[in-house]
């Protein structure tokens, strides 16, 4: 059942009954536990993905990877992240894969991308908090692509780190880069950073700021006022 | 009303020294600056930011010292900010916060104040806490009495519920069916007996009120002691909303079959007249056992209890009797008894229950099959908007040509076509009824509505 | 109308108002409030974002409040949009309703304080968390995430910015009620167990492509779900959840599960007195009639899906009476939608706060990742993930597309 299913994804397309490969739903539920029946059904699904599927038996491979791929699935994936068609799903499965591997595949593929793709890359990258990537993504938040200045604000303020919230605040400001400090600030302060977080949302609290970002810096002080640190 | 005009001097007094036996807190405190940062923003300007503040208040600064900080802020404030605090402090549930806020709810700055005060005690106080309550209801503005009611109904605490029993008689009727509406929803089974002291009392309105809240708090062994509700010689709707009281009682017994039973018990001691007159409630209740006692009525041969057996079985809750009420149709010697069971028939037939679409438009059309008037054929077609399906608009489309009951047809069609999750489906059948009904209907509104939901338009039904 | 340095539109509109002596052509009679319509200082002003099927309901609901000021609408349908635009501008006897295709438009008006958001189901945090970065209050249909990561998201946002954010399931308070007086009433005792019934799961859209109709922003309906070709079935909006409508696909939508389970599942919560917590566990087995799932709360309250031999919103308790519960209520009047509106004016937390919302929604994820992975599964609400459990970790969120960030 399972050979014949894969077998089925080599002309699989939009349109075709998904019956055709709901054997491999089930071999991944059976196979859970089972790290050598994983690691086959895994080598399998992305040598199919090295082999020229369809696009939709791609995304549906991407799917798979997402919940069993592992480092040895990265290769095959990072080959399509800098593809319009394939970039999102090789992100599917490699956001949630999250290895050490699968960061260096995106870092590695966002010199190379155009702008809609890198917005995507430094989103999972965010995802994944990958502190190596701080001076990359600072780098884009200069971007001109007012898309990828969003994702690149948004991933420093998941990162929260001292070093990504000088990023965001050398930068000119947009509401996500405001959000990225605050979302700083708060990581900031549970590490016990008080003072760097006060620093944050004296900022923020200037008259010039528009007044929901003024309230969201009279929480932050008053989160700040709260912590006994 | 004695008790209540002794609040301003005595009872206060003791409200507010109550106020300092409230529990402590028991997350860890917040820290001063918090606290003080929280009081500053109170007397901000910007609505917002006091919100903030108030948020803080709610959630996220802890302790009875933080409490009492807060609290003792509240006469320094706007009247905007008072209100904002007197609620934060009312959610913020600790009963540090009394004393201030009673002084509040007593001394009524303003309204707004006031309602919020008396909120805010509903969920901060304690028993004694009830007749002060009542006094803002009896005496208060609409939003205060409104405030008070909702007040009375979240205050907590063992003996609540007779502390406000106690006030029943004090307070004028209105204010009384007001204070039985509240203990109905606090769903307080300790004050039964004084629910039904006051369900037969002098005032209409007062009565009602003990009946319906009975019906909610009641339990099945109360049932005789609200029968005489519905044998009173009062008039029909004041009767029929005892028997539906009732009902709700009865039907709390588990077993559907045993939902007459305390009925039954109570018919016991009943004289005869009384028994006969209990019928009618017996067949709102439903039931085997009451179906039992019905069907020995319409068997009798004295033809007023063979009558008031058929008038209680026309009254049945549920559709189990149905191929019954098309018996009777058929059996009934008297027109107007066969009337009363297709009537009852047209009634039952399209309830929902476990039945199917097809199980209740099957009773409709063997009701339409049964009707030679005119009245009873547009009732089986007005009842059909119930069965919510296309099998429906299928039954009713062909009575779009039968002049005498077309305009009843063209009304259920519109109806049916104004719930989009049925129409949308069935676009091209509905498409065609509506066309019928534009070209049938003589209703400007119906004929509007036809148009609209051709059109994918909503329609607004008046209030 | 700008928001003002230091104060909000209502505050500036205030203080405009009283300098009307001077300059009295600088308002119009609606700023001042005319007959029953209240002065631009109590009104709020909002915009609909996904005005569709639900979403239509919502903006309906919304214009009946004398305190809204409706003024724009967005939907990626053109002739959805501009049948609503119509509608608005008869209500307001005016042209003046801005119709967008793109909701950032209607995020960008610093006139608007609030937004209505209907679209499907993922979109939702998008929109939400970009809603609260605008400054906006927003209410948001059910459900009102599609994955678990959503939620803490969203709640973040709202908090951060101290923003009014109201899920949008109406039938929690409204329908249920009867169960929900049972189970405060006290008479029942401690409720140890609840049942819900038949709600499916969404599955996977395999729908071949179909010529691209016109009418509709394709690239823009899809947003941050994984491309697919149009068919005319995998985003149409009706309610059907099996087949045929995007409620039916997991790209869009949790199927019945999310849909239905934000009503039934936020009723039998509300009703157990739980909305406020998470599970702790979601035990999945399969009985004669297929699987089922039992989610454990710290409480000991047991809530069950599918259970074997418990109905629909059956109630198991201990029987022993305690006292009744004040059931909350909404404030303000007209419903789910009269609490957001009064909400907004007092900055309170509206009855669907976005966080008990979430906590249904938490429930309907749990009990959809154990019938996926078809095993039990535990769950740690305070680091919001499955603890130990790599493999489940991989179903709390997914990749949005580019350029889409959440």
């Amino acid at each position: 059942m399972l050979d014949q299913a894969l077998k089925a994804l080599k002309t699989f397309d939009w349109g075709a009954d998904p019956q055709l490969v709901a054997a491999i739903d089930q071999a991944i539920v059976d196979t859970h536990g089972d790290v050598a029946a994983r690691a086959v059904l895994e080598a399998k699904l992305a040598t199919l993905l090295g082999e020229g599927v369809s696009r939709d038996a791609a995304d549906y491979i991407c799917r798979k990877l997402r919940v069993i791929g592992t480092s040895a699935a990265v290769p095959a994936l990072s080959k399509l992240l800098v593809s319009a068609e394939t970039s999102h799903m090789a992100r599917f499965a490699l956001d949630r894969i999250a290895t050490p591997e699968a960061a260096a595949a995106l870092r590695k593929a966002l010199p190379v991308v155009d702008d809609t793709l890198k917005a995507g890359l430094v989103s999972s990258l965010g995802t994944m908090r990958d502190n190596a990537s701080v001076e990359s993504l600072a780098e884009l938040l200069s971007s001109d692509d007012a898309m990828v200045v969003r994702a690149a604000a948004k991933a420093l303020g998941a990162i929260g780190t001292s070093a990504a919230a000088k990023a965001l605040t050398d930068s000119k400001s947009c509401p996500m880069v405001t959000d990225g400090l605050l979302a700083c600030a708060e990581g900031l302060l549970t590490e016990g950073k008080k003072a760097d977080a006060k620093a944050v949302y004296a900022k923020l609290a200037d008259a010039s700021q528009p007044e929901h970002v003024r309230l969201a810096a009279a929480r932050g002080r008053l989160m700040c006022a709260a912590a006994t640190s | 009303m004695k008790i209540v005009r002794l609040l301003p001097c005595v009872v206060v007094g003791l409200l507010l020294l109550s106020s300092f036996s409230s529990p402590v807190a028991a997350d860890e405190p917040a820290t001063p600056e918090l606290v003080d940062m929280v009081v500053k923003m109170f007397h901000a300007e910007d609505p917002s930011v006091r919100g903030l503040a108030f948020e803080q208040v709610r959630f996220y600064a802890p302790g009875q010292q933080a409490t009492m900080r807060f609290a003792s802020e509240l006469s320094k404030l706007s009247d905007d900010a008072k209100v904002g605090l007197l609620r934060a402090l009312g959610d913020r549930g600790d009963k540090a916060a009394r004393f201030a806020i009673t002084r509040m709810a007593v001394m009524g700055e303003s309204k707004p104040v006031t309602v919020a005060a008396v909120r805010a005690i509903g969920k901060l106080g304690e028993p004694t806490h009830a007749a002060l309550l009542v006094r803002r209801l009896v005496e208060g503005t609409p939003a205060v009495q409104k405030a008070a009611r909702r007040g009375l109904i979240d205050l907590s605490g063992e003996g609540v519920p007779q502390a406000i029993a106690e006030q029943l008689d004090n307070v004028p009727a209105a204010d009384r069916v007001t204070l039985i509406y509240v203990l109905s929803d606090r769903r307080a089974v300790d004050t039964v007996p004084q629910l039904l002291e006051q369900s037969q009392g002098e005032d209409r309105s007062v009565r009602e009120a003990a009946m319906v809240a009975l019906g909610w708090v009641a339990s099945p062994e109360s049932v005789s002691a609200m029968v005489p509700s519905v044998l009173a010689d009062r008039d029909k709707q004041e009767i029929a909303a005892a028997e539906k009281a009732i009902m709700k009682v009865c039907q709390k017994i588990g077993n559907p079959d045993d939902w007459a039973r305390p009925l039954i018990a109570a018919s016991e001691k009943l004289d005869e007249g009384d028994r006969l007159r209990l019928l009618s409630t017996m067949g709102r209740v439903g039931g085997a056992a009451a179906l039992a006692e019905i069907e020995k009525a319409i068997a009798s041969d004295d033809a007023k209890r063979h009558e008031m057996g058929l008038k209680a079985l026309s009254n049945w809750p549920n559709a189990s009797i149905a191929t019954r009420y098309i018996e009777l149709v058929g059996s009934e010697a008297k027109p107007a008894h066969q009337l009363l069971a297709l009537r009852a028939l047209i009634r039952i037939a399209p309830l929902r229950d476990r039945r199917s679409h097809e199980e209740r438009l099957e009773l409709l059309d063997k009701a339409m099959s049964l009707a030679t008037r005119d009245t009873e054929r547009k009732l089986v077609l007005d009842r059909a908007r119930a069965v919510r399906a296309l099998g429906t608009l299928q039954f009713v489309a062909p009575y779009m040509d039968d002049a005498t009951v077309a305009e009843q047809a063209c009304l259920t069609v519109v109806e049916l076509a104004h719930h989009r999750g049925l129409r949308e489906p069935n676009k091209a059948e509905f498409h065609a009824a509506l066309d019928k009904v534009i070209a049938t209907s003589q209703d400007p509104v119906v004929v509007d509505r036809a148009r609209r939901y051709k059109a994918d338009k909503t329609w607004v039904r008046p209030k | 109308m700008a928001r003002q340095s230091g104060s909000t539109r209502r505050d500036f509109i205030k203080s405009a108002g009283a300098a009307t002596l001077a300059a009295p052509y600088v308002l119009t009679s609606n700023a001042l409030g005319a007959g029953d319509i209240p002065p631009a200082s109590d009104r709020i002003v909002v915009g609909g974002i996904g005005i569709g099927n639900m979403g239509q309901g919502d903006q309906v609901a919304f214009l009946r409040h004398p305190e809204v000021e409706y003024v724009a609408v967005c939907d990626v349908r053109t002739s959805v949009r501009n049948r609503s635009k119509r509608k608005v501008d008869a209500h307001n006897g005016n042209s003046d309703c801005q119709a967008y295709n793109d909701y950032r438009e209607i995020l960008e008006r610093s006139d608007i304080d609030a937004v209505h958001v209907a679209t499907p189901d993922h979109w939702h945090a998008i929109i939400v968390t970009d809603a609260c970065r605008a400054g906006k209050d927003v209410y948001c249909q059910k459900p009102e995430t599609l994955t678990l990561r959503e939620g803490p998201m969203m709640i973040d946002a709202a908090r951060r910015y101290a923003r009014v954010v109201s899920g949008g399931s109406q039938r929690v308070l409204e329908d249920y009620r009867r169960i929900v007086d049972k189970c405060w009433g006290g008479q029942l005792g401690t409720i140890q167990e609840i049942a819900v019934t038949n709600l499916t799961q969404s599955k996977r859209c395999n729908l071949p492509a179909e010529p691209l109709d016109a009418d509709i922003d394709w690239e823009m309906w899809l947003g941050p779900a994984p491309w697919a070709p149009y068919n005319a079935a995998r985003c149409s909006g009706n309610y059907s959840t099996e087949g045929g409508s995007w409620r039916s696909y997991n790209d869009y939508s949790g199927g019945a599960l999310t849909d239905w389970g934000a009503h039934h599942f936020g009723g039998a919560l509300f009703a157990a007195d739980v909305r406020e917590l998470q599970p702790t566990e979601v035990i999945y087995g399969v009985g004669a009639n297929g699987p089922h799932v039992t989610l454990r709360f710290s409480n000991g309250l047991l809530f069950h899906h599918n259970h074997p031999e418990m109905a629909h919103l059956q109630v198991k308790s201990d029987g022993n009476k305690k006292p009744a519960k004040a059931v909350p209520a909404y404030q303000g009047h007209g419903g789910i939608y009269g609490d957001f509106i009064e909400c907004v004016k007092t900055r309170e937390r509206p009855f669907r706060d976005i966080e008990l919302a979430v906590n249904t929604m938490v429930v309907c994820h749990l009990s959809a990742a154990a019938y996926t992975l078809q095993r039990s599964l535990k769950w740690d609400e305070a680091a919001q993930e499955f603890p130990g459990d790599a493999e489940a970790n991989r179903l709390l969120d997914r990749a949005r597309r580019e350029p889409w960030v959440l």
